[in-house]
C-alpha cells in the first residue's frame, strides 16, 4: 500500500469515526457534580425573600378568611368557590422559557366553569392562579410557581361579571371552552389588560436540557409538571394524591388543604347529605395592614426621688475617719553645730526605725489630717580603729549611736491626684519626739564603750525635740475602705537633741526614709 | 434556543450549575465518543469523562479562545483519556500482535458496510498500543512527533504502530466483508 493509500485509508477513517459518539449515562454528571466546588448560594436568598412575600400575600389575599376561620376547610358543598380546571396551555414556544412556558405543553389553569359542572353548582369562571414547572433534571425538580390574580390588583377570588352563569351539567359552553383555552402564563395580552401580578419563584434553578439527547427524565417530568398545577390539585382530586403532589410541587400547603375541601365537597354532594352553603362573591378584602408607626414613643420619665437616709449620728461622727498603722525604715544622720569632737567627727549614717498608729480625718476631698503615737530610732555609726599607744596593735571599734523617742505626729496630706481606687499626693507635719533612752559612745576616755542615757536631769540629752516632716505618699484603695500606703520622707530636728546645759555641741538628727502601710476608713462611702 | 458556546462559557466560568449542565449535555455524547476509543473498557471511558469535564470546568479560565472550544475539549479528552492507556502500558498489558498481511480492501470506502460503532468496536479490538496510536493519528490529527511525546515513545514507534494498526485493521475489516458477502 503506498504512502497516498493510506492516507486515504486516514482518512475515510477520520470521516466516518468524526462525529461518533455515546449516550452518557447520568451516573457520569453526577459524579462530575460531586467533584465540582459547590456553587456559592448568595443569590438564592433573595428568591427566598420573594417566596416567602409571596406566600405572605397569596396566604393573606387569595385565601378567604372563612377558609382561615374553619382550619381551611373550605367552603362545602357544590357552592365551592375553590374548584377549578385544569387546562393545558398553548404550546409554549421554547424560546420563552419563564413561567413555565418553555416546557411543551406547559399546564396553564383555569379557573373553573367546567369543574363547577362537575360539583353541581354555580360556575365561577374564575382565574384562580397557575402554576407550572419547569423541566428539570433527576436530581432536584425545578419549580415555578405563578401565581395570577384576575382583574384586580387585588389577589382574592373575584367573580366575572360577563362570565357567571347557571350551568348546565354536560354542556360546555363556548365562553367555558374559551375560557377553559385561556392559558395565564402564554396569554400576554390578558396579562397587560388586567393588570396582573404575576409572581414567579423559581425553586431550583437547574433545568434538563433536551436538545441534543433525549432525557430519560423527560416524560416523568412531564407528568411532574402536569400533577405540580395548582388548578389540578384544586379540581377535585383525591386528598392523597392531591398531597403528594403539592408536597412534590412544593406548592404552598393551602392547596392541598382546598383540594381536601373539594374533594371532601364532592364525596358529601355524593352521598346527599350536604347542605348548599352559600358564600358571598362579593369582593375578599384584604386585611388591611397598619404599618407600625416608626417614631419611637417618648420614653415616660418616671422622677423618682430616693428615699433619704438618715444618717446616725455615729455615721456622722465617723464618717472621714480612719486609722493607720505604719512602719518604716531609713537612713538617719546628724547635724554638729558649735565645735564637734573627734569621735563626734568620726560618726556615720546609721538606719533608723519607726512605727506608728493614728487617726486621720478626711477635712474634705483633698486634705486629709492625722494624728498618732509612735516610736522611731535615729541613730548614726561609729566605725573605727583604735590603737593605744603603747600597744602597737590597734583594735577595731564599731557602735551604733541610738536615740529612742516616742513620737507624737501630727500631719496633713493634701491629694494632687487620684479617683476612687488611687492617690498622690504631698504631705508635711510636725512630731514631737520624747526621748525614751540613747545610747552612745562617751563616758570613757578611751572611747571605746558605749553608755545608757536614760531620761533624766543628768542626761546630756534633751527628753523632747520637735521635728519636721515632708514627704509625699501613694495610696492605693485595695477593698472598700482599706487603702495602702506608702509614704517617702525626711524629717529633720527643729531643735537640738542635746542638752546646752551639758556643753556638747548641738546635734539635730535627719532622717530619710520610707514608711509603708495600712489605713482604714471607718465609715467608707459606697460608690 | 440553543444558547452559544460563550455563554455557556460565561456561564461555567461563573460556577452556574445550569450553565454547566448545557455544556455537558452539548460535548458529553461526543467526548464520549473518544474517550470509548481510546480506553479498554466502558467504565474506564465514563470516568475519563467525568474526568475530563471536571477538568474542563475547574481549568476553564487556561482556555484562550484561540481555536473552537470544541476541539480544546477534545484535546482535553484525549490527554484524560490516554492516562488508561499509560496505566495499561504499565500494567504490561500491551499485547503485541502478529503483524497482519497486507491484503488489499474491497472496492470503495472499506468502512461503507459498517457504522460507527461497529468500527470502534473493531478498532477496540485492536492491541493498546496500536489503537491508540491509530487514533491519536488517523483520527485526532497529530503527527508522530506529538504521538511520541504524549504516549512517552519514539516517533520510529508510533510510526511502526500506525502501519501495523491499519493493516490488522484492514484484515478484519476485509474478513469481516468477506463474511458479509458470504453470508448474502
Amino acid at each position: 500500500m503506498t504512502e497516498q493509500e493510506s492516507e486515504q485509508f486516514y482518512n475515510d477513517l477520520r470521516h466516518k469515526l468524526h462525529d461518533f459518539g455515546s449516550p452518557v449515562p447520568e451516573a457520569v454528571w453526577s459524579g462530575i457534580q460531586q467533584q465540582l466546588p459547590k456553587p456559592k448560594n448568595r443569590r438564592r436568598w433573595p428568591v427566598l425573600l420573594l417566596l416567602l412575600i409571596g406566600s405572605f400575600v397569596i396566604y393573606e389575599g387569595v385565601v378567604p378568611s372563612s377558609m382561615l376561620r374553619t382550619g381551611l376547610a373550605g367552603p362545602s358543598g357544590p357552592e365551592a368557590v375553590s374548584v377549578a380546571k385544569v387546562g393545558h396551555a398553548r404550546q409554549a414556544d421554547e424560546t420563552s422559557d419563564l413561567a413555565g412556558a418553555r416546557a411543551a405543553g406547559a399546564p396553564g389553569v383555569t379557573a373553573g366553569s367546567e369543574a363547577g359542572q362537575t360539583a353541581g353548582s354555580q360556575t365561577a369562571s374564575h382565574e384562580l392562579a397557575s402554576a407550572s414547572l419547569k423541566s428539570a433534571d433527576g436530581s432536584g425538580v425545578a419549580g415555578n410557581l405563578a401565581a395570577v390574580p384576575t382583574r384586580k390588583v387585588r389577589p382574592t377570588l373575584l367573580p366575572l361579571a360577563g362570565r357567571t352563569r347557571k350551568p348546565v351539567p354536560g354542556e360546555e359552553t363556548g365562553e367555558e371552552s374559551d375560557a377553559s383555552r385561556r392559558s395565564v402564563a402564554s396569554t400576554s395580552t390578558r396579562r397587560k389588560k388586567a393588570g396582573l401580578v404575576a409572581l414567579a419563584a423559581t425553586v431550583n434553578g437547574r433545568r434538563s436540557r433536551t436538545g441534543s439527547r433525549p432525557s430519560r427524565n423527560s416524560g416523568t417530568l412531564d407528568a411532574a409538571t402536569r400533577e405540580a398545577s395548582l388548578g389540578h390539585s384544586l379540581a377535585g382530586s383525591s386528598n392523597k394524591a392531591a398531597r403528594r403532589r403539592a408536597g412534590r410541587s412544593g406548592q404552598l400547603g393551602w392547596a392541598a388543604g382546598a383540594a381536601n375541601s373539594a374533594a371532601a365537597g364532592k364525596r358529601r354532594e355524593a352521598t346527599g347529605k350536604t347542605k348548599p352553603v352559600k358564600i358571598s362573591y362579593e369582593p375578599i378584602a384584604l386585611r388591611h395592614m397598619q404599618a407600625p408607626d416608626l417614631t419611637p414613643e417618648e420614653p415616660e420619665v418616671h422622677k423618682k426621688r430616693r428615699p433619704r437616709v438618715k444618717r446616725s449620728r455615729k455615721d456622722i461622727i465617723l464618717r472621714g475617719f480612719g486609722v493607720e498603722l505604719l512602719g518604716g525604715s531609713g537612713i538617719s544622720y546628724r547635724t554638729l553645730g558649735g565645735s564637734p569632737t573627734q569621735l563626734e567627727k568620726l560618726e556615720r549614717p546609721g538606719t533608723s526605725f519607726s512605727g506608728r498608729v493614728g487617726v486621720t480625718y478626711a477635712l474634705n476631698r483633698l486634705l486629709t489630717a492625722s494624728a498618732g503615737v509612735g516610736y522611731s530610732e535615729y541613730a548614726t555609726s561609729l566605725d573605727y580603729m583604735l590603737r593605744k599607744t603603747s600597744q602597737e596593735t590597734a583594735t577595731r571599734v564599731s557602735f551604733r549611736d541610738v536615740h529612742r523617742y516616742f513620737i507624737i505626729p501630727v500631719q496633713a496630706r493634701y491629694r494632687l491626684a487620684g479617683n476612687h481606687r488611687w492617690s498622690v499626693g504631698s504631705m508635711g507635719g510636725a512630731t514631737v519626739a520624747l526621748r525614751t533612752g540613747s545610747r552612745t559612745t562617751e563616758g570613757s576616755a578611751c572611747a571605746c564603750t558605749q553608755q545608757e542615757w536614760a531620761p533624766g536631769v543628768s542626761s546630756p540629752y534633751r527628753s523632747s525635740s520637735l521635728l519636721l516632716t515632708a514627704g509625699a505618699f501613694a495610696n492605693y484603695q485595695t477593698a472598700l475602705g482599706q487603702w495602702l500606703s506608702v509614704r517617702p520622707q525626711a524629717q529633720y530636728f527643729l531643735t537640738s537633741i542635746t542638752n546646752p546645759a551639758q556643753s556638747k555641741a548641738p546635734r539635730r538628727p535627719w532622717n530619710l526614709g520610707v514608711e509603708v502601710g495600712m489605713s482604714w476608713e471607718l465609715n467608707p462611702r459606697k460608690k | 434556543m440553543a444558547d452559544t458556546i460563550d455563554a455557556l462559557l460565561e456561564g461555567c466560568r461563573r460556577n452556574q450549575p445550569a450553565a454547566q449542565r448545557a455544556l455537558y449535555e452539548r460535548l458529553g455524547y461526543q467526548l464520549m465518543g473518544v474517550c470509548l476509543r481510546y480506553c479498554p473498557t466502558r467504565e474506564e471511558a465514563e470516568d475519563a469523562l467525568q474526568l475530563t469535564f471536571v477538568k474542563l470546568f475547574t481549568r476553564l479560565e487556561q482556555y484562550r479562545g484561540q481555536g473552537p472550544f470544541e476541539a480544546w475539549a477534545r484535546r482535553i479528552a484525549v490527554t484524560t483519556a490516554l492516562n488508561a492507556y499509560h496505566q495499561h502500558r504499565q500494567r504490561g498489558q500491551q499485547v503485541e500482535a502478529e503483524e497482519a498481511l497486507d491484503l488489499a480492501h474491497p472496492d470503495g470506502t472499506p468502512f461503507d458496510q459498517m457504522s460507527a460503532e461497529e468500527l470502534v468496536q473493531m478498532i477496540g479490538q485492536l492491541p493498546l498500543g496500536y489503537r491508540t496510536v491509530l487514533n491519536l493519528y488517523a483520527i485526532e490529527g497529530y503527527s508522530h512527533a506529538e504521538i511520541s511525546t504524549l504516549l512517552g515513545i519514539s516517533e520510529g514507534t508510533s510510526k511502526s504502530q500506525l502501519s501495523r494498526a491499519r493493516r490488522l485493521l484492514e484484515e478484519r475489516l476485509f474478513v469481516l466483508a468477506s463474511t458479509t458477502h458470504g453470508n448474502d
